[in-house]
């Protein structure tokens, strides 16, 4: 069931979190066990025949951690037990996305978790025992689906510590609001959207320039404020509960540069990849360029060769990796290749650069722009079905379909400017609008004022569960 | 980790800040132990994993990610190298 | 910026915020409909008004959105009043004469005209028909407890799935539950589609029950006719039909089936197969009920220049030569100059280009 969804709004959440007051009641296994089997019940919802395809994974990956953890002083048997545990589990994510007709919901999201997790207790020597915590940090509801992907570090420590299990009506405010303000996003900010999106991208040869540019801006702007919307949601709805999940958007189009928005998009996707793909990829190439007697710093780095060996390539082997992982078609692949470019070319002019950054505005806005239109470029490829299709709003947006200035009517014409304006209305919010995290940690108190505000807002939420979309028979 | 000795720290305070002033092609740089590394003008991560492959070259150690991922203080760096070095003395 | 609250009265005061703002949305939408609902709502209120007041006329007209545009009462030689709604099924047609049989004195004549999609598939049943409020909850649960017993009602959702069980849907749409309005309130403005609503309502009354579609002086788009492959009614809009039929029949009132006409990039485009399959299920219908006839052919055309817009409603022109052509055809089956005499109906048909 979908968070916005008057099952989940009306039924399944206040069920939730009335029975995890009274299982806190309990003591603490009563609690886990709620948290687990609400989970249980949210994830059948979605797709009863992989439930226990969840279940042997946690149960699978938890074991091979358990094993590890009584095999400290034998090193090798550690190693052989944490390659298999990550290779069966890159394993059934490639079979699955490869295979199935039907891909398990948040197989990826859940994967990358536990792999994560796997290597961090590896690394410190001692996993921590506990299967309902684990159960917990790797199936729970609000993140299960599309994530965060939190680490056990974050998790873990919350759930050992008696005041989560417990209900707190502070962090019901503070998860309520946060959950408000991702529902409104997604409902009245980034659904309304869709029918422009969706009409522009079926039929990109019939777009003329501006609408052209309007297709990607409102995709651009659907996908921000879906996928912001979305992690708002997953975390404060972690809140309600007590949990505290990392951070996954921060106002990923204020980037001045595409270094900066991949640490600002996905945040915990990126951090995975970084940490367990990139990292490791660039100390081997590294070590292995040091072991040659070759050098590897800067100047070195400056090199086409050491440029290509050091950045260019973990880079190419992690974007490739970020592309294919949110789909299997070529556009995917290109998606990943076009940012794998944007990102060499970004790391080159930091090579490069001599000075500081400039802070005089215009250039803040100049960067800005850029790596906006660097992103908006990546997003067309995204969201088109094909690669021709995306060439041929690419075409549409550079005016080879030709450039119509003109409305056919006063009624078309109005419909127009009602649109732009809604645009531009949309990216005020997104370039000069605090974010959510800022929203809450600088501005909210518990005051009369923010409890209107959100109150108010709680209501627009539910009724925006109706939708936004109006069915005219008239041309109105 | 285990508490340095002065001589030994100095030493590898050395070490630790030859190699950074080596791979961001920066001589002049001065650095204390409790200098953190973020504040570097100019540094990212890729700085970091080539100075910390200097510092394995140099020393005959390896570390592990999740540890090369901790450090955020050149004494962070400093500690770390003592450590791997005694327990290979060990 | 205000006294910091204990959360437990934090989350109090936003409940009852939440609470307050949701009575007050409920409030607005369930006594100010007119005020922020899509501008095809008075149309329908106004047939509702005239059905409410047993200001019937005559003649009736039951049936779909072009019968609701093409016939113009005001153009008909007898008090016509147009009870066709947009989207209009059997359903709908067997409900409006229902209730139109509740008035002291009941219509001389009924023009049925569905098209043949109304008969295969239902339309915009909760988008208009449930959420205009033209069944109420009892007609509602009829036509569920019959879809359910012939194995239509899985056929009968919402445009867009909203996850809400049937039977909840049907009731929060009587309760006029504000989520399954906010659209409307949102492009409305909340309040600004008052003046324009109720000038059509009164429009609306004025004209006995009808209003135009599109208005363009012209239209080539194919409309959904072309298509359709195959004709098979649904069983509960046959039901409904037979119903609307037998109903007409037990009470001695005779009724004409007239097909509107679409544009000729449609009719092109329909298969003959399907228009034979039509005309025949109708002819059952005229078999079985005495008192039933089909007026004019099945799924005539007309010039392109006479329609309004891609759902071939006709446009004033084409709604004017048509409310004539019918006029003259009820004058003489209702024998206003004399003894009834057979329609012409072959008058329903326009020579390519030329009217009559």
């Amino acid at each position: 069931m979908l968070f916005n969804s008057y099952l989940f709004l009306g039924g399944f959440l206040p069920v939730a979190l009335c029975g995890f007051a009274v299982a806190c009641r309990l003591g603490r296994r009563a609690a886990l066990l709620w948290m687990i089997a609400v989970s249980g019940v949210f994830y059948a919802w979605w797709a009863p025949g992989f439930l226990p395809l969840l279940l042997a994974s946690v149960a699978g990956n938890y074991a091979v951690a358990m094993a590890i953890g009584s095999s400290a002083d034998r090193p090798v048997r550690q190693a052989w037990l944490l390659s298999g545990a990550i290779a069966a589990d890159i394993a059934v994510l490639v079979g699955c996305k490869a295979l199935a007709p039907v891909q398990p919901p948040g197989l990826s999201f859940f994967t990358f978790t536990q792999i994560a997790c796997l290597l961090d207790w590896q690394a410190q020597g001692h996993p921590r025992r506990g299967l309902l915590e684990y159960g917990v940090l790797v199936g729970f509801f609000p993140h299960v689906i599309a994530g965060p992907i939190p680490l056990g570090r974050e998790i873990l420590p919350q759930l050992h510590d008696p005041a989560t299990l417990r209900l707190s009506a502070h962090n019901l405010a503070i998860g309520g609001g946060i959950f408000v303000i991702g529902l409104l996003k997604k409902t009245l900010l980034a659904e309304p959207l869709g029918d422009i999106v969706a009409r522009g991208f079926t039929a990109p040869e019939t777009l003329t320039l501006l609408p052209a540019w309007q297709a990607a801006l409102a995709w651009s702007l659907q996908l921000y404020f879906d996928f912001s919307g979305y992690s708002d949601m997953a975390i404060g709805l972690g809140r309600m509960f007590n949990l505290r999940y990392p951070v996954n958007f921060a106002s990923p189009y204020k980037a001045q540069s595409i270094i900066d928005f991949w640490q600002r998009w996905h945040m915990t996707l990126t951090r995975f990849l970084m940490h367990r793909l990139y990292a490791p990829l660039t100390v081997l190439v590294l070590r292995w360029r040091r072991s040659r007697g070759w050098k590897v710093d800067r100047k070195a780095q400056q090199t086409i060769g050491g440029f290509t060996a050091m950045l260019a390539m973990p880079l190419l082997a992690t974007m490739l990796l970020a592309g294919i992982w949110h789909g299997s078609g070529w556009t995917f692949l290109l998606f990943g290749m076009l940012h794998w470019v944007f990102l060499a070319i970004n790391h080159a002019w930091r090579l490069f650069r001599t000075g500081r950054r400039s802070t005089a505005i215009p250039a803040v806005i100049g960067r800005v722009g850029l790596t906006y239109l660097c992103v908006l470029l990546g997003a067309v490829l995204f969201r088109s079905p094909s690669v021709a299709a995306a060439a041929s709003l690419l075409g549409g947006m550079a005016g080879l379909h030709g450039v119509v200035l003109d409305a056919p009517t006063a009624h078309a014409l109005f419909h127009a400017e009602l649109a732009a304006a809604w645009l531009a209305g949309l990216f005020a919010i997104v370039w000069f609008a605090p974010n959510t995290q800022q929203i809450i940690e600088t501005s909210w108190r518990p005051t009369l004022p923010w409890a209107l505000a959100f109150g108010c807002g709680a209501t627009l939420g539910l009724l925006s569960l109706g939708g936004t979309g109006e069915f005219l028979y008239f041309q109105f | 980790m285990m508490p340095l000795d002065g001589n030994s720290t100095q030493r590898t305070l050395t070490d630790v800040t030859a190699a950074i002033r080596t791979v961001l092609d920066q001589p002049d740089l001065d650095l204390t132990l409790a200098s953190s590394l973020e504040d570097i003008p100019n540094w990212d991560s890729m700085d970091l994993i080539a100075v910390v492959v200097e510092l394995e070259c140099r020393y005959d150690i390896l570390f592990e990610l999740p540890q090369i991922d901790s450090f955020a203080r050149v004494g962070d760096m400093v500690r770390a190298v003592a450590a791997k070095c005694h327990l290979r003395a060990a | 910026m205000g006294r910091v609250l204990s959360a437990p009265r934090y989350l109090m005061l936003a409940a009852l915020a939440a609470a307050a703002a949701f009575a007050l949305v409920w409030a607005w939408v369930a006594q100010m409909p007119l005020a922020f609902l899509d501008p095809e709502y008075p149309s329908w209120q106004a047939k509702l008004a005239l059905l409410a007041r047993c200001d019937l006329g005559e003649v009736l007209v039951l049936g779909d959105s072009r019968a609701a545009a093409d016939v113009i009462p005001a153009a008909l030689p007898v008090t016509t009043t147009n009870l066709a709604v947009g989207g209009g099924m059997p359903i709908e047609a067997f409900t409006a004469l229902s209730r139109a049989l509740r008035c002291p004195v009941p219509p001389r004549r009924v023009v049925i005209s569905l098209d043949a999609v109304h008969f295969m598939q239902p339309d915009l049943f909760w988008e208009r028909t449930v959420r205009f409020g033209f069944l109420n909850r009892a007609d509602l649960t009829a036509v569920r407890r019959v879809a359910t017993q012939l194995g239509d009602w899985p056929e009968f959702q919402p445009r867009q799935a909203d996850g809400l069980p049937d039977r909840l849907r049907g009731t929060l749409y009587a309760l006029r539950f504000p989520p399954l309005y906010f659209n409307s309130l949102v492009k409305g403005g909340g309040f600004l589609r008052w003046w324009g609503n109720t000038a059509a309502l009164q429009a609306g009354m004025a004209a006995r029950g009808h209003y135009f579609f599109g208005t363009d002086p012209g239209s080539s788009v194919v409309a959904m006719d072309a298509h359709l492959r195959t004709f098979r009614p649904m069983p509960v809009l046959d039901w409904y039909f037979d119903r609307l039929l037998a109903l007409l029949a037990d009470r001695g009132i005779p009724a004409d089936f007239v097909s509107m006409p679409m544009n000729h990039a449609t009719w092109q485009e329909v298969r003959p197969a399907f228009r034979s399959a039509f005309e025949a299920y109708l002819a059952r219908y005229t078999r079985r009920y005495p008192g039933f006839h089909v007026v004019g052919p099945a799924m005539p055309y007309w010039p392109d220049r006479l329609f309004g817009d891609g759902f071939s409603h006709l446009n004033p022109e084409g709604a004017a030569l048509f409310s004539a052509i019918l006029g003259r055809c009820l004058s003489a089956r209702m024998g206003l100059a004399g003894v009834p005499t057979a329609c012409q109906g072959e008058a329903f048909l326009l020579a390519a280009g030329q009217p009559p």
